[in-house]
């Protein structure tokens, strides 16, 4: 296919927010004669659909029959329309700067059904984009993430070793998210350590995020 | 029944039990000119007394060699030196005190003054390092840290999220290699704000 050049305003030329080319998914969409037919309600329960997808980052495949059986598609014409709303919906998380006009242009341009675009607008320019960008952030990929530390202060009073001790030790249970847990004693001098290398870590943070607001990653 | 015992009439410190009345004479036979240096050696290597001998196998040849003493008797001597320093140490006494508490049990009074001498000296290290001895098998040992900045993941891009990765090494005494193992924590910017009010909360 080849790339559309808008005629409005002013003739100027730029990307779609597809990038270069036509991504295969949506190429094959627009093969599925019937799914320019469908009517505004289809469109909202293929697009909840993929909605929930982006924000729980899984698909469900009981829900999914659901959807299939609520529109007058097929299974597999179902799956590429599907496939071809998330690869859309990816496109623009990919191009932040994309702005709504141009998005609704390009849409057209394809030939999209002016029902499913205006819930696209919706979802991916309204308020629920922030709750997808949330989800995103948080299935990222990353090592066991800090969940809580539950802690306790002990001090010896008399041990085997000395009848008056009056040692305080610190007793520490780490929590990680993936369900692992680590139980260990931080004498004081550690503890001290390790708080002063978090304050640090924290200070560099601020700044660090201070910085980037300011720069503004172009 | 101890009490049965006449030996045991003492009200100090030192319960007079047979094995310390025969350290106590041991202690009073041996050249007193040697035995201060003697207590010193104890009191210094102390703290390896737990899991290993005071002396290596020379030290005590050379020992019994100096004292004059067969290995039974040295090691009754030794055993009896780190027995008095034990119960030093539990009881945190006085100089002074040691010294009378080991009169009390038939201690000459020389070399009552060589440990009190001693314990003068070293017995406030002893104490401070056995305050130090870990009890709980598993300790905090090192900390390393990364702060990144992730700015892009699949199917996001232009992000600027920073996080902070944390790998704490812990010891385990219980573990047979004494390997460390690594604890590698990941935190968003909240998560490690949680983390470090909770040790501020330790703190206070």
């Amino acid at each position: 296919m080849k790339r559309q050049i808008s005629m409005a305003g002013g003739g100027l030329e730029r990307t779609p927010f597809y990038g270069f080319q036509v991504p295969p998914e949506i190429k094959s969409f627009s093969k599925i004669k019937k799914a320019f037919n469908l009517e505004k309600n289809s469109w909202k329960n293929i697009l909840n659909f993929v909605n929930q997808y982006l924000v729980e980052q899984n698909f469900s495949n009981d829900r999914f029959e659901e959807v299939v059986a609520g529109v007058p598609l097929t299974e597999e014409e179902t799956k590429g329309v599907v496939a071809a709303m998330i690869t859309v919906a990816r496109c623009v998380f990919r191009n932040p700067i994309i702005r709504q006009e141009h998005f609704q242009e390009d849409l057209q341009n394809l030939k999209f059904p002016e029902a499913s675009i205006g819930i696209l607008l919706k979802m991916l320019f309204g308020a629920n984009r922030a709750v997808i960008d949330a989800s995103v952030v948080e299935s990222r990929v990353s090592l066991p993430r800090f969940l809580a530390l539950k802690w306790r202060v002990d001090v010896t009073i008399s041990n085997t070793l000395l009848q008056r001790a009056l040692t305080p030790t610190i007793l520490c249970e780490l929590l990680l998210r993936n369900g692992k847990s680590n139980l260990f004693e931080i004498s004081i001098e550690k503890f001290h350590e390790l708080r002063y290398n978090v304050a640090l870590v924290l200070k560099d943070m601020e700044e660090l995020e201070l910085q980037h607001r300011a720069l503004k990653i172009a | 029944m101890a009490d049965e015992s006449p030996k045991s009439k003492s009200k100090g410190i030192f319960q007079e039990t047979d094995i310390l009345i025969s350290a106590i004479s041991t202690f009073n036979k041996v050249d007193p000119g040697k035995f201060p240096l003697l207590i010193t050696r104890v009191l210094q290597r102390y703290h390896v007394s737990e899991y290993k001998q005071i002396f290596s196998v020379e030290e005590m040849v050379k020992l019994e060699a100096s004292f004059g003493l067969k290995r039974e008797e040295l090691q009754l001597l030794l055993d009896g030196v780190k027995f008095v320093v034990d119960k030093a140490a539990y009881f945190v006494l006085k100089p002074a005190s040691l010294s009378k508490e080991l009169m009390d049990i038939g201690l000459e009074e020389e070399r009552a003054t060589a440990f009190s001498q001693g314990w003068t000296n070293l017995g406030k290290a002893v104490i401070e390092r056995l305050k130090k001895k870990k009890f709980f098998p598993v300790q905090l040992e090192d900390i390393n840290w990364r702060l990144n900045l992730q700015l892009g993941q699949s199917f996001q891009s232009r992000q600027k999220i920073s996080n902070a990765i944390f790998q704490l090494d812990l010891s385990d005494e219980s573990k047979p290699t004494g390997e460390k193992e690594e604890v590698t924590v990941e935190f968003s910017r909240e998560e490690l704000y949680s983390f470090y009010e909770e040790l501020e909360k330790i703190q206070g």
